[in-house]
């Protein structure tokens, strides 16, 4: 084939350009460390990569939510633990009330400290975390016991909010997985109506204790018993809930793990890699400057002169 | 005597023929770089023999016509290239600049703020009586909102660039394709070898542009004809105009040549003209489906607000959907989604949260007008409903009430806009309702439960159900989700700029050996030339065969000159003689 100046010029200069345009690609791969400079450098990865891309920041969403459910359920379960303690103790009053020997004065000085720890029941029951009443169901701004108080100050009766105070907390932990996160007022104290609702009990054991009546607390003990296991039996509740949500955390962690190495995998580029390959690309181009100015330059003027 | 003379005259033909070579032969070595500069050859022949009494004798060599050495065939086959190659260019780079609007996940504010949406769904999930949260989800709505309306302005800011890229490519072809006519006048046959380089250099900018065939006839002048269609650009002195119709975002564009429509073109304007028409591959194909992702999202996440409870009810909502004629069938108003047969449930509150009545209506959306709707709703107990302007307006009849909307399994409610939380219908008009944005307890977190009576501020069902909007499949018949479809935007028009890269890869190929015989025929090799100026039987043996040839006019000159000198001498001998 007849070759001419011009064309020597020509190809020189696309070669060049080629090369050049495979350096400034190595380059930015280089600068950003990302293989996906834009989605024509592999349309099915950028796709990939935005599923995956949405796929980390649900499960970062769901990792915080997850957190969000233990830190209520911990609270939760100190509060329950708060329960847990008085009924002990309450327990262990109401039997020695019930015992025949002792007098008035002894049952007086029990009453009183019923009726310190029916306020610190009270004071549980509407126990807050971070703004939020724990026993009050979906209705976290409103204290879910109210409590009637009689002339000299002591408690005579106590209510649950009317608007309800067992509406369940469900919190979504990962895709269709959803935890109870709060424990419903009467899950913990029983009904207003209910015969062993604690607060109600309280104040009977207390009236029964002041009025020195041995036989109302002998009464009372049944009903007592029944209120402790309803404690127990919603404080096993939170903590296994708890264990379950704790466990949650450990599968999303390693979700976001995975999820995250799937997207590197996709997103990111090979540094050494990429390195490589752009010190060989740039050998090339010195290469070809280096040819173009020998194959340009001479003609028969050369060696004319 | 008069032999002696014609003698002296074969040999001053034979000197102006080889000063005529070598002429030509300086003229393309001072032009080896001139761009279209076609090589020239003189074309020798015997001049016509003079028939003597003794017999026919020669009368030396003429210079017949200097002839540019071009192939027409390959002038054919590297403008077809080379529109090809165009064409393809133009797509790419206006698709690379639509592509790039939907890079990869977190340089893109689509998907980031997409994500960051969900994301505050479930954060107000969780924190639904928390004003901060409430803020925050706004702000990511309004974000999405934001960066959907930001995208669809680059789009159509790319249309408009491409449009006007058009016109003005358009305005260069009517110029070259009037020079050309005006060529065709002046060019003479045989044609003039300077005017026929630019003849040529006119031709190939018109197939560049538009994608051209040309014809070359008898008389020197060319007829050039759009590719792929019979219309004539130039014919002879006359140059057909070309004319752009359409706007710059809306519709498609086309072309006219004197009024007439071009169906299809090449080159660089054929390019352009389908990356801003086509449905498939163009610019509308990426607006399209941002609109699908726009309205998708707008329809899903409504469809759950619409239904659910903020932290404060309303005492009246009206609807952000105006509807053209309140008479006509829901199902046949043009409404997006279209409503369907199904029960939308209604209640009162009182504005301290104490339960007053609720209330259903069957909508029969086949049978039922915006009207009737209205009618139905207004006759449930304490529940006032009008069309107003064209807009549901829903009211609690008390001033001192409000009004709390609960399940609509006929869409009426999200058609017609009404507790929304964004407004809009496509990418261009997406925006958070003003109604959210002014009282951000409007949110709706929590979903009223009418058999109990209440809403409770602790609630964050319906945020539940919004948060798991994110892993429902509703884009493209169900079968994707939104970030799923929006990867898909995205991969769409990153596989689009692939192909056209591919196509120029190959045409840039393909044209590289088109230009490469193309000066294998015309362009000018400094070395033959200078071979043909310098007498050098070296140069001539280490080159090709060829160059032998070529060293031949100075010889030739040389021998002339000699003759000359011989015929002189015969002369002066003759005339001593005397």
């Amino acid at each position: 084939m007849r070759v001419t100046q011009t064309l020597l010029t020509d190809r020189a200069l696309a070669a060049l350009r080629e090369n050049l345009d495979r350096i400034a690609l190595g380059q930015a791969r280089l600068a950003t460390g990302r293989r996906l400079q834009a989605p024509s450098d592999d349309p099915a990865g950028h796709a990939v990569a935005t599923r995956l891309g949405a796929r980390l920041a649900a499960t970062e969403q769901f990792h915080s939510q997850a957190e969000w459910a233990a830190e209520q359920l911990t609270a939760t379960d100190s509060v329950l633990d708060g329960f847990v303690t008085i009924m002990g103790r309450v327990q262990e009053l109401a039997l020695l009330g019930s015992n025949g020997t002792l007098g008035t004065t002894e049952r007086n000085a029990m009453a009183v400290e019923v009726n310190q720890l029916l306020e610190e029941v009270v004071d549980l029951a509407n126990s807050a975390h971070a703004g939020r009443y724990l026993l009050g169901g979906r209705e976290t701004t409103t204290a879910p016991l109210t409590v009637t108080r009689d002339a000299s100050g002591q408690i005579t009766a106590a209510t649950w909010n009317p608007r309800g105070v067992d509406g369940s907390i469900d919190v979504d932990v990962a895709e269709d997985v959803a935890v109870q996160a709060n424990l419903g007022g009467t899950t913990v104290l029983g009904a207003d109506t209910d015969p062993t609702f604690l607060p109600a009990l309280l104040v009977q054991l207390r009236d029964a204790l002041a009025a020195n009546d041995q036989a109302a607390v002998n009464g009372l003990l049944p009903d007592l018993a029944a209120a402790e296991s309803r404690v127990t039996t919603a404080r096993s509740a939170a903590g296994s809930r708890l264990r379950s949500v704790e466990r949650v955390l450990d599968d999303l962690e390693t979700t976001r793990l995975a999820t995250q190495a799937a997207l590197s995998a996709v997103m990111d580029a090979d540094i050494a890699q990429v390195a490589v390959e752009l010190s060989r690309q740039e050998a090339v181009y010195q290469a070809a400057l280096h040819a173009a100015s020998k194959a340009i330059q001479p003609s028969l003027l050369e060696f004319l002169r | 005597m008069s032999g002696l003379f014609q003698l002296l005259g074969l040999g001053s033909r034979s000197l102006s023929a080889a000063q005529l070579a070598q002429a030509t032969v300086g003229n393309n070595a001072a032009n080896a770089a001139t761009p279209g500069f076609t090589r020239r050859r003189v074309t020798l022949t015997e001049a016509p023999s003079v028939t003597l009494s003794q017999g026919i004798v020669g009368t030396g060599v003429i210079a017949e016509e200097v002839v540019r050495l071009r192939s027409a065939f390959i002038d054919m086959q590297r403008r077809l290239d080379r529109q090809e190659l165009n064409y393809s260019k133009a797509q790419a780079e206006v698709m690379t600049r639509a592509e790039a609007l939907f890079a990869p996940a977190d340089a893109s504010g689509l998907a980031t703020s997409l994500n960051g949406l969900f994301a505050a769904f479930g954060e107000l999930a969780v924190r639904p009586e928390d004003q901060a949260v409430r803020g925050t989800v706004l702000a990511e709505a309004r974000a999405f909102a934001d960066a959907v309306q930001q995208t669809r302005r680059r789009l159509d800011q790319l249309e408009a660039d491409t449009f006007e890229t058009i016109r003005a490519r358009v305005t260069e072809v009517n110029s070259v394709a009037a020079r050309l006519a005006a060529l065709n006048g002046e060019i003479g046959s045989p044609p003039d070898p300077t005017l026929a380089d630019e003849r040529d250099r006119l031709v190939d900018r018109l197939a560049e542009l538009l994608g051209v065939r040309a014809t070359t006839r008898s008389d020197g002048t060319v007829q050039v004809v759009v590719d792929g269609t019979g219309i004539q650009l130039v014919d002879g002195a006359r140059a057909a105009t070309l004319a752009v119709t359409g706007s710059a975002t809306t519709g498609t564009v086309g072309l006219t040549v004197d009024g007439l429509a071009l169906a299809a073109t090449r080159g660089e304007i054929g390019g352009l003209l389908d990356a801003r028409n086509s449905a498939t591959g163009g610019l509308p194909a990426v607006i399209a489906d941002l609109d699908a992702l726009a309205s998708g999202v707008i329809t899903a996440v409504n469809r759950v607000h619409a239904s659910g409870s903020g932290l404060t009810l309303p005492q009246s909502v009206t609807g952000s959907v105006t509807v053209a004629d309140p008479t006509a069938m829901l199902s046949a108003a043009g409404l997006v989604p279209a409503p369907v047969n199904g029960t939308l449930t209604l209640g009162v509150f009182t504005a301290a949260g104490t339960f007053v009545s609720s209330g259903s209506v069957a909508v029969d959306s086949a049978t039922m007008s915006l009207n009737a709707l209205a009618a139905a709703i207004d006759a449930l107990p304490d529940i006032s409903a009008a069309v107003v302007g064209g807009r549901l307006q829903i009211s609690a009849t008390s001033a001192a009430n409000r009004v709390a909307f609960g399940p609509d399994t006929s869409d009426s409610l999200v058609a017609l806009g009404v507790n929304g939380l964004f407004t809009g219908s496509d990418s261009a008009s997406i925006a958070v309702s003003s109604d959210l944005t002014t009282d951000p307890s409007r949110l709706a977190a929590a979903q009223a439960d009418f058999t109990a009576g209440v809403v409770s501020p602790g609630d964050g069902r319906n945020a539940r159900a919004l948060q798991a909007l994110a892993s429902s499949r509703v884009f493209d018949g169900s079968t994707q989700t939104a970030a799923e479809f929006l990867g898909g935007i995205g991969a769409a028009a990153g596989a689009t700029v692939q192909a056209a890269n591919a196509r120029v890869d190959v045409q840039e190929a393909l044209l590289a050996a088109a230009a490469a015989a193309q000066p294998a025929a015309s362009g000018v090799n400094l070395d033959e030339e200078l071979a043909d100026i310098v007498q050098g039987p070296l140069l001539a043996a280490l080159h090709r065969p060829e160059l032998a040839d070529m060293v031949r006019y100075q010889h030739t000159y040389e021998a002339a000159a000699r003759y000359i000198r011989t015929v002189d001498d015969m002369l002066r001998a003759l005339l001593e003689m005397v």
